[in-house]
């Protein structure tokens, strides 16, 4: 399936478009696709001020995922963290798997289908773990820096941490060697508070659009060593590894849409002042 | 449903669906213990949930385009320079808008930088000190009307 989708995505450059429509009949990333991808990608090492500690990371190296999105962002978040969570396997990079959003276990099967090669050669419990659901708010984050066990004393399947080969010597943020937050709200906020800002943990945001608002300070301000937003910043990523995907694919219907919002707002102020100088 | 108010049939629905809902993982979870293996409520999951969820989400998008339509209007200078500011930045968001005229990244990061940026940290100072402001006046007992349910002094 997957296969095909980057057949097509390659197929589709070299296709005649004979309709304006067609990329949303039939998107297959045929539109321009992001070249500069640059000030919000997520491996990128120094930040427009220059402050980012450096997203190396190495083998061995412990990373926590933090899904704190549900089925309708798939289209936002999910191919950022896709890549990033093949970025960190192929790097040799241990990897914690949680979620604050009730759809966390639809997630992460759907991460299991996204990532099959890469989880294909990873073995459960020494490579990566799957802790679950968490609730608690800011309150359970800040916990989870200083005690997990006593926020995930079993991981999702209910086996103890102690008897999780990968987790024997992890309990703080001090074994946790970077955060990568995706959500929809205020998960990394709470990290950047409980973490990045607490304890100096490397943290990256792979969050929707929305919040490229609120994050981009303190992306500039060194706190966050990458911002991803969006499907846009996915496809960007997406790119950077080489293997087109959903975000990529999607990137035909953003690029459409966005021109329709502009020639809607063109048209409307046509009309607002074609009728405004009849009135005057 | 009692009442039978306007649609009320659809209250009804959703409670046989959360009864379903309800049911099929319990006894999915009786049976192996594993919610995440249930195949009735995963299937309901995934070929009923996820698509009416990502529906709506996608159906924002409409509410995004028709109040464009309808509020993105040049009435003053102030609203021309937003008009201005928002259609660079959404032409910059798009890829196409690159291919079209590579100024559109530029004019819209510009924007983004020294425009909106500024206004959230401000946004996040402000709110920070109105907290630390607000936190004071509690403790002081000068802002009780929030849980003690009278008026500020």
């Amino acid at each position: 399936m997957r296969n095909e989708r980057v057949h097509l995505v390659k197929a589709g450059r070299h296709r005649q478009e004979g309709l304006l429509l067609d990329p949303l009949r039939r998107p297959d990333g045929a539109l321009p696709q992001p070249h500069r991808a640059a000030r919000q990608d997520i491996t990128q090492h120094e930040g427009p001020v220059g402050r980012h500690k450096p997203a190396h990371v190495e083998q061995g190296n412990i990373a926590i995922i933090n899904f704190g999105y549900g089925v309708s962002a798939w289209s936002e978040c999910h191919p950022g963290v896709t890549v990033c969570a093949k970025a960190l396997f192929r790097n040799g990079v241990k990897v914690i798997f949680m979620g604050p959003h009730y759809d966390v276990g639809l997630t992460m099967a759907r991460l299991q289908d996204t990532v099959s090669e890469d989880f294909a050669g990873k073995e459960y419990g020494v490579d990566w773990v799957y802790l679950g659901y968490i609730t608690g708010g800011e309150t359970a984050i800040s916990q989870l820096a200083n005690d997990m066990r006593s926020i995930f004393p079993t991981d999702a399947y209910g086996t103890p941490l102690d008897d999780i080969p990968m987790m024997r010597d992890v309990n703080t943020y001090a074994e946790i060697d970077l955060v990568l937050s995706s959500d929809t709200g205020d998960w990394g906020d709470y990290f950047l508070r409980q973490w990045q800002s607490t304890y100096g943990t490397r943290l990256a945001e792979v969050g929707i659009a929305m919040l490229a608002s609120s994050m981009m300070p303190y992306y500039l301000a060194g706190n966050l060593f990458g911002l991803s937003v969006g499907s846009r910043g996915g496809a960007e990523l997406e790119a950077l590894i080489g293997e087109p995907g959903d975000a990529t694919v999607s990137m035909d219907s953003i690029s459409l849409s966005h021109i329709l919002l502009v020639l809607a707002i063109v048209l409307a102020n046509i009309g607002y002042f074609a009728t405004r100088g009849r009135e005057g | 449903m009692q009442r039978r108010g306007s649609n009320w049939a659809y209250s009804g629905w959703l409670i046989i669906l959360f009864f379903v809902m309800l049911l099929s993982g319990v006894a999915g979870y009786a049976a192996t213990g594993l919610q995440s293996s249930n195949f009735t409520y995963d299937w309901l999951f995934r070929n009923i949930y996820t698509p009416l969820g990502s529906t709506l989400y996608a159906i924002t998008g409409f509410y995004i385009f028709s109040a464009a339509y309808r509020a993105f209007r040049a009435r003053n200078i102030d609203a021309a320079l937003m008009l201005i500011a928002g259609c660079f930045v959404i032409m910059k968001n798009a890829p196409v808008g690159e291919a079209i005229w590579t100024g559109f990244s530029d004019v819209g990061s510009w924007f983004q930088l020294t425009g909106q940026v500024p206004g959230m940290r401000t946004f996040s100072l402000v709110g920070a000190l109105g907290m630390l402001a607000y936190g004071f006046r509690a403790l002081l007992g000068k802002e009780r009307g929030f849980y003690a349910g009278v008026g500020e002094e």
